[in-house]
């Protein structure tokens, strides 16, 4: 997160080439034409795969040498209307992603419906800073609303998790 | 033609349509104006909520979330400066302006007014075009589909925002995440690594509802909150001076998005900053633009509209979306089990016209809720966005799992939310990223059937009339672009 946001930018135009060049070898091994002369399988994941290397290689070199955005990164980066700097909004989406995978990894374990309670009182008390109060009413009517629409109206089969019997 | 109307109009005239169209103009509305929320998200979100419905039914209300959208986000462009949706952002222009000069309410009265009329302007000649489009496409052979996916492509990559290597990396990055799994022609399973969740590809909805809402939402916690301007009924109402000022406007931002609307990959984004680039040259407050004049809201915010409706031409006539929002609701199609295209017409009249006779309805409803409620609305924005993003993540990820009932797919929804962060973060388009994912697996069966007909030789192209024109105004769409700017640049330097 200390990276500038040109070498941020750069960085994942770079990353994404690596992935496409990966890619393209894959697909390549899935065979481009076919005994006909006709394309094959891996003809248009070869393709888009080698486009897409190719431009991310432009895009990483025109961000290495640009100079573009400095003023909106500054602006970016002043407090908002809470007062959190970017230090701690950049704190405070890392806690999000990782609170969000537990809640994914607890999703089987004690069901969809408390993994997200589980996630949104989280988010709110520790990260949000809310009251224990008004964290309680919004995680339960959440809930509660969405286990209205999406379990009893759209009868959508939930897991359950332990409590799944 | 008028036997399709009445058939439309007794199609969306049932207690249930008209019910479901009001909610879904009124989500919408909400839906534009809430930050981190803008209609190719609210769209995604919702789909799984219609599974229940009738097909037609679900696609009004689904409609009536894409065009409840568009107003919604000239509320956050005029009161906030921050457009949930692109083609607000040029009205943030003069729209914030006019806020900060005390007139909010007459900026969004004129929005509602212009997008109104452009609505009903633009639906009169989707009526009038798309059928007859929708039968001469009927002639369309592959190879004719394959210059047309590759034209749309171009335009969206041109007109998408960013640079032009930057749009073609995306709409390619969208086509290579579409090929995952095995596609229909190939029998190969490509990039699964053995895991048979993907055999059957990566679906459309958990893409854009990662791309979209989860990308959002990270985006806007590192972000951080900006305060709104408060709109107060007694600024609401607009005086006869600023009305007359904005007719020409709204016209020539009708006709400038209605035409743009109707390209395949053109969406209201190119629509509405053309249309206020043209109406700052013509209009005799041109030099006053974005110190808050009038027009400067009500051309681009017709444009805006106009194209909206104009996009379902190319979408319903022909398959392939006008912009992001149209490409999801191309999706929709498909879970619906309806394939977008010439035969639409024909085989589906009553889900057309009860649509297209539905987007009349939805904006009547529009103009009504607009015109007394937009600072009712507007309060709206008054919400933390730490009690709304929790409730953001819950719906996205709960909508994915409705569809598949499948974990996987909220692993899926989470893994492009990071991916939608970055684009987002890095100024990425969405635009050719996402019609890529959608039009992936239709471009890779036209590709396909174009090299069968050619045998191998897609020179076949240019041996079509049809085919051959497009490629022409592909190329044209590459190179011209530049060379204005190359121009322009020396005329400048001179």
């Amino acid at each position: 997160m200390n990276m500038t946001p040109r070498i941020a930018g750069m960085t994942v135009s770079l990353a994404v080439a690596a992935i496409a060049i990966a890619a393209g070898i894959i697909g390549s091994g899935y065979g481009v034409y076919g005994d006909d002369g006709r394309i094959a399988g891996g003809f248009l994941p070869t393709a888009a795969a080698a486009i897409v290397a190719i431009t991310a290689l432009i895009d990483a070199k025109a961000r290495f040498s640009s100079t573009e955005k400095v003023e909106s990164e500054e602006k970016k980066a002043s407090p908002d209307i809470f007062g959190r700097n970017q230090k701690t909004r950049n704190r405070q989406l890392i806690l999000v992603l990782l609170m969000t995978v537990v809640a994914l990894f607890l999703v089987n374990v004690i069901g969809f419906l408390f993994a997200f309670a589980l996630l949104i009182a989280t988010i709110s008390y520790f990260v949000e800073k809310k009251k224990p109060i008004p964290t309680a009413l919004i995680t339960g009517a959440t809930i509660f609303v969405a286990y209205l629409v999406f379990d009893q109206f759209l009868q959508v089969p939930l897991p359950l998790g332990i409590f799944g019997g | 033609m008028l036997d399709n109307l009445i058939l439309g109009f007794q199609t969306a005239f049932t207690v249930e349509n008209l019910l479901w169209c009001f909610i879904g103009v009124l989500l919408g509305t909400i839906i534009g104006l809430l930050p981190g929320l803008g209609s190719t998200t609210g769209v995604a979100i919702l789909i799984p909520l219609t599974l229940a419905f009738e097909p037609v039914t679900a696609l009004i209300m689904l409609a009536g979330i894409y065009y409840g959208a568009q107003y919604g986000g000239t509320i956050t462009s005029v009161l906030l400066s921050t457009p949930g949706e692109a083609p607000s952002v040029i009205t943030a222009l003069d729209g914030y302006q006019m806020a900060r000069n005390g007139r909010a309410g007459a900026a969004l009265a004129i929005a509602a007014i212009g997008s109104f009329i452009a609505a009903i302007i633009s639906l009169a000649l989707l009526m009038a075009f798309a059928p007859p489009f929708a039968r001469w496409a009927l002639n369309f052979s592959p190879v004719e589909n394959f210059a047309i996916m590759i034209f749309g492509l171009v335009i969206v990559i041109t007109f998408g925002g960013g640079s032009f290597s930057r749009g073609l990396m995306m709409a390619a990055l969208g086509v290579l995440i579409s090929t995952v799994g095995v596609s229909v022609g190939f029998i190969d399973a490509r990039f699964t690594f053995g895991n048979v969740n993907l055999l059957s590809g990566i679906p459309f909805v958990e893409v854009m509802i990662g791309v979209f809402a989860l990308g959002e939402v990270f985006h806007q916690i590192r972000s951080g909150a900006v305060a709104p301007i408060r709109a107060r009924f007694k600024d609401l109402m607009i005086t006869r001076g600023e009305l007359k000022r904005s007719i020409l406007p709204i016209l020539r931002g009708t006709g400038i998005g209605f035409t743009l609307g109707t390209l395949p990959g053109a969406g209201s984004t190119l629509a509405s900053f053309m249309a206020y680039g043209i109406e700052r040259k013509v209009s005799k407050n041109g030099s006053k633009f974005g110190t808050g004049q009038i027009e400067g809201v009500a051309s681009p915010e017709s444009a805006n509209n106009a194209a909206a409706n104009a996009n379902f031409i190319p979408t319903l006539a022909l398959g392939i979306p006008g912009g992001a929002t149209t490409a999801v609701l191309l999706g929709a199609f498909t879970i619906y089990g309806l394939q977008p295209g010439p035969l639409l017409f024909e085989k589906q009249p009553e889900l057309v016209w009860g649509l297209l006779v539905s987007f009349f309805i939805g904006n009547v409803f529009l103009l009504i809720l607009n015109l007394p409620m937009a600072p009712v609305f507007a309060q709206m924005l008054r919400v933390p966005y730490g009690y709304l993003y929790p409730l953001i993540l819950l719906t996205s990820v709960i909508g994915a799992y409705s569809i598949s009932n499948n974990t996987f797919s909220i692993w899926l929804v989470f893994v492009f939310g990071l991916l939608g962060y970055l684009l987002k973060e890095y100024d990425y388009p969405l635009a050719p990223f996402v019609l890529g994912v959608v039009l992936g697996p239709l471009f890779e069966k036209a590709m396909a059937q174009t090299s069968a007909i050619g045998e191998g030789n897609f020179m076949i192209l240019f041996d079509r009339p049809i085919s051959f024109t497009i490629i022409v105004m592909t190329a044209l769409m590459i190179a011209v672009p530049p060379a204005v700017r190359k121009i322009r640049s020396r005329s400048k330097a001179s």
